[in-house]
């Protein structure tokens, strides 16, 4: 008798430890859940990729919904890569955050005008086995998200590639996502290809980044082949006396093409030449200089006088050039 | 004269390499982490069961053990919304808000005098709650008007976590 009450313990001890083993759980994760979304003249259209997981033993069924103030800034895309109202995501159980399913949502400028607004992007889960009950739940998750639409073209974070002076971005894996997505295109003429791209999701703004030779360092390395030329055919013809004022005009080539990266991303007006940039570029220059000029000293065409006129007339130059940077 | 001419391109390479040299800035580097959320419901739907027509604050089953939770696992402080949309039955309905929930940290503090009325629009349940705290204990109150036709009756509330 002892056995059977033993035997019916033990069964119900399995009976409840089964029915907690499978208590239904939904899990919903998300990233990111803060954004700023910039739109501007520049930049009429920008996606946000929203990364969606599963940690529960259910599978779900994800769906995405907007606030209706976005709704007009949404760009939706039935039957490509982006969000559109009618898809739903099937997400596995036990799906952890570096496994998640990516959705992305594009964003386009509506109007000219200026708009700065908050508004949500929800992400809502249901589980494939519908639960029974008087209360069924639905979790959900709300992205905040901010729309900012400058009528101009706004300042954009700018990652440049080359060695330069500037901010720029480290990647860390969990805020930093590269995509294989299509091709964006932008203005109606320049193509980004974000496959290409690293996307640094800063949580104050997203923008799409666009790449290629940044103009103004042609316009250096141009300027320094130039003056190159013109400094060996003068001192060919032994018009010394235009030499520092070619090697004025040459470090400006040089500061264009040393300052300003090879390769931009989003370009704008690049960094000007810093006072302690000029300062620190052109000491080595006058050293140069002056070794280059007492070399000559030697020289019979030349003149001890002439030479140390010429290496005054370019520390002149510089001297000048440098105070006015600093009023500027 | 001539052999100048290549110590004067000699030369002007040494400027260029000079400045390239003398020309290097410090940067700065900057960088954000993207603020993310899972939430893990250990429950996906609650029965009160048979309750008479005019009690009030009936509680859910099993409350007071904490079976009603989830594990939030979020880097920035979260909130809780509550809505639901009305009790339905097959042939009368009854208000959402007679439906009552109170969220804590620990099961043993749910509290019905703490418990904030559920909405059909989104309702704050808590705010700033710190992204250490999990899991999440979830509590439930219900009325039921007097004279209420008696049939079963369910409804729909969602659950909305986000960063703040």
């Amino acid at each position: 008798m002892r056995s059977v009450y033993i035997g019916l313990c033990f069964l119900i001890c399995l009976a409840l430890s089964m029915s907690l083993a499978y208590a239904q759980q939904m899990g919903i994760g998300v990233e990111p859940t803060i954004v700023d979304i910039y739109l501007s003249k520049d930049n009429d259209r920008t996606y946000l990729p929203i990364r969606v997981w599963n940690p529960s033993n259910q599978d779900m069924v994800f769906k995405l919904s907007i606030e209706e103030n976005l709704r007009d800034y949404v760009q939706y895309d039935c039957l490509g890569y982006y969000w559109c109202e009618k898809d739903e995501y099937y997400v596995p159980a036990y799906t952890e955050k570096h496994e998640a399913t990516e959705v992305s949502v594009l964003f386009v400028k509506k109007t000219d005008e200026e708009a700065e607004f908050e508004s949500a992007i929800y992400v809502q889960g249901r589980p494939t086995e519908q639960p029974e009950g008087m209360i069924i739940l639905t979790p959900r998750i709300m992205i905040r998200t901010t729309i900012h639409q400058t009528a101009t073209p706004t300042t954009t974070t700018t990652v440049y590639t080359g060695s330069a002076e500037s901010s720029s971005s480290i990647e860390i894996p969990d805020a930093t996502t590269t995509t294989t997505m299509p091709d964006v295109l932008l203005d109606g003429e320049t193509i980004i290809s974000p496959a290409t791209t690293t996307t640094t999701i800063e949580s104050e703004e997203i923008v799409p980044q666009q790449s290629g030779m940044n103009p103004f360092f042609i316009v250096g390395v141009i300027v320094i082949v130039v003056v190159s030329a013109v400094v060996i055919y003068v001192w060919k013809e032994g018009l010394l006396f235009i030499l520092p004022f070619l090697m004025f005009i040459m470090m400006s080539g040089m500061g264009y093409a040393y300052n300003v990266p090879m390769n931009v991303t989003v370009i704008e007006t690049p960094a000007p030449i810093q006072p302690y940039q000029l300062a620190t570029g052109i000491f080595p220059v006058i050293i140069i200089a002056g070794l280059f000029l007492w070399f000559l000293r030697g020289l019979e065409e030349i003149t001890f006088e002439r030479l140390v006129g010429s290496l005054l007339t370019v520390i002149i130059a510089i001297a000048l050039v440098g105070i006015l940077a600093g009023l500027i | 004269m001539r052999k100048i001419v290549p110590l004067c391109v000699l030369a002007v390479v040494g400027m260029m390499l000079g400045v390239h040299i003398a020309i290097a800035d410090d940067i700065s580097m900057t960088t954000t982490v993207s603020s993310s959320i899972t939430a893990t419901f250990q429950y996906a739907s609650v029965g009160f069961g048979a309750l008479s027509d005019g009690s009030s604050n009936n509680i859910a089953p099993n409350q007071a053990t904490g079976v009603y939770n989830v594990t939030i696992a979020t880097n920035k402080e979260y909130q809780l919304d509550v809505n639901g949309t009305d009790w339905t039955g097959a042939t009368q309905n009854f208000g959402i808000g007679n439906l009552t929930m109170d969220s804590d940290a620990s099961a043993g503090s749910l509290a019905e005098g703490n418990s904030v009325v559920v909405g059909s629009t989104p309702t704050t349940i808590d705010t700033a709650i710190t992204y250490t705290v999990t899991p999440h204990y979830h509590g439930f109150w219900l009325d039921i008007p007097s004279g209420q036709y008696a049939e079963v009756y369910s409804t729909n509330v969602t659950m909305t976590y986000s960063n703040v």
